[in-house]
């Protein structure tokens, strides 16, 4: 891990990498999110990676960020985070996180992403930040569940995601008109957003 | 003010239609000339689901939506929106490729309209009564709510085509009053 460095895409000089890394994840076709990486008509495919990325603006700016892992000079992991549509204090972290391969045993979502994006929301005077899966992902949360044998907590420093707190929503939820499964940390106590309010209604 | 971000949990669905829309319409191998009007016609369900996060913002049902496919390095001449009855006060633009580096550009100098029908197109010619000079530039990246009756005119970049969604509004509300809103 000592080799990667953390680029935003914006910070990326020569954006070819990125078409490169996109369209080698979209070849491990027994990944479900493989699809969402590229295709080679993505320019008319808006659930490509790709076209979000050049196409629109949600991970730029005051909006959102995009992080990338570099491993000497190849990109090896991605992951965005920006300011949900349904509430602009609340932003949700995780997105569009690809990991090759080789790199999947390190544990980057939880040692450098989520932290990245834990910072972003609370330097962009976010209240809560959350992570959302899929029914095929869901399973996930279980994962930030777990504790070790004798202990009552999860071992976390103040810089992970769910430091401070961990909530699930019980029920799924509807963003961007797609059912998804919510865990998040409260980053100010005082805010309480109401999540029944984008409740997924079959 | 001659714009305003707004956000759209719909974005997704209208882009994900009117790319395919577009692509039944033009020949992706023909010439585009500057630029190519394409009219939609929106399925009930999906008028349905922008119409509802319209109201959200109090902002009036569609009236009609277009897409404007403007070929690389062209330039719009400067118009203000209009129909056969009227000049169009506001509209929400919707980037759908080629818009990074590309820019609506707002123009400002004393003016009259001269009205312009084309084979598919309606539109209000600026004839300026003095030099005019630019007052505003946007390059339209996300959904914006936009002043539209002002004059105004895009500018595509020079790497690709120009392509982006635009819906007018029920009553042909002001920008203001619906800014006010957002």
């Amino acid at each position: 891990m000592s080799n990667l460095k953390i680029i935003t895409y914006d910070q990326l000089e020569d954006k070819t990498l990125f078409f490169k890394f996109c369209q080698q994840a979209s070849e491990e076709t027994n990944q479900p999110a493989h699809k969402n990486m590229w295709t080679s008509d993505w320019q008319s495919c808006p659930s490509t990676l790709i076209y979000q990325i050049h196409n629109r603006h949600r991970y730029f700016d005051s909006d959102g960020a995009f992080h990338l892992a570099v491993d000497r000079g190849v990109i090896v992991a991605c992951s965005g985070v920006y300011k949900s549509l349904f509430h602009d204090e609340v932003a949700i972290g995780g997105c569009r996180t690809w990991i090759s391969k080789e790199y999947r045993h390190l544990g980057l979502p939880r040692e450098l992403f989520l932290p990245l994006h834990k910072k972003w929301a609370i330097e962009n005077n976010c209240k809560v930040i959350a992570i959302t899966f899929n029914d095929y992902n869901k399973n996930l949360i279980e994962t930030f569940k777990r504790k070790r044998f004798g202990e009552h907590r999860t071992t976390r420093q103040s810089y992970h995601l769910f430091y401070n707190n961990f909530n699930e929503v019980h029920f799924p939820v509807t963003i961007q008109y797609t059912k998804q499964w919510i865990v998040y940390e409260v980053l100010d106590l005082s805010f309480n957003f109401n999540w029944n309010s984008i409740e997924y209604l079959d | 003010m001659h714009c305003k971000k707004i956000q759209l949990e719909c974005e997704d669905l209208i882009r994900e239609f009117a790319i395919s829309d577009i692509e039944k319409q033009i020949d992706p191998l023909a010439l585009i000339p500057d630029q190519i009007q394409i009219k939609h016609t929106l399925p009930c369900d999906l008028k349905n689901i922008i119409n509802s996060e319209l109201a959200s913002y109090n902002i009036p049902p569609i009236r009609y939506c277009l897409s404007y496919v403007r070929s690389k390095y062209s330039i719009q001449g400067i118009h203000i929106d209009g129909d056969q009855s009227e000049i169009i006060k506001s509209a929400i633009n919707i980037p759908l490729k080629g818009c990074k580096g590309s820019y609506q550009i707002w123009y400002k100098g004393d003016y009259n309209t001269v009205i312009v029908r084309t084979s598919n197109n309606v539109y209000h010619k600026i004839v300026w009564r003095t030099p005019f000079t630019e007052d505003f530039r946007l390059e339209i990246m996300q959904p914006y709510l936009l002043r539209v009756d002002k004059p105004h005119s895009a500018v595509a970049n020079q790497v690709e085509d120009r392509w982006v969604f635009t819906m007018r509004f029920c009553g042909n509300p002001d920008f203001a009053e619906l800014a006010a809103n957002v």
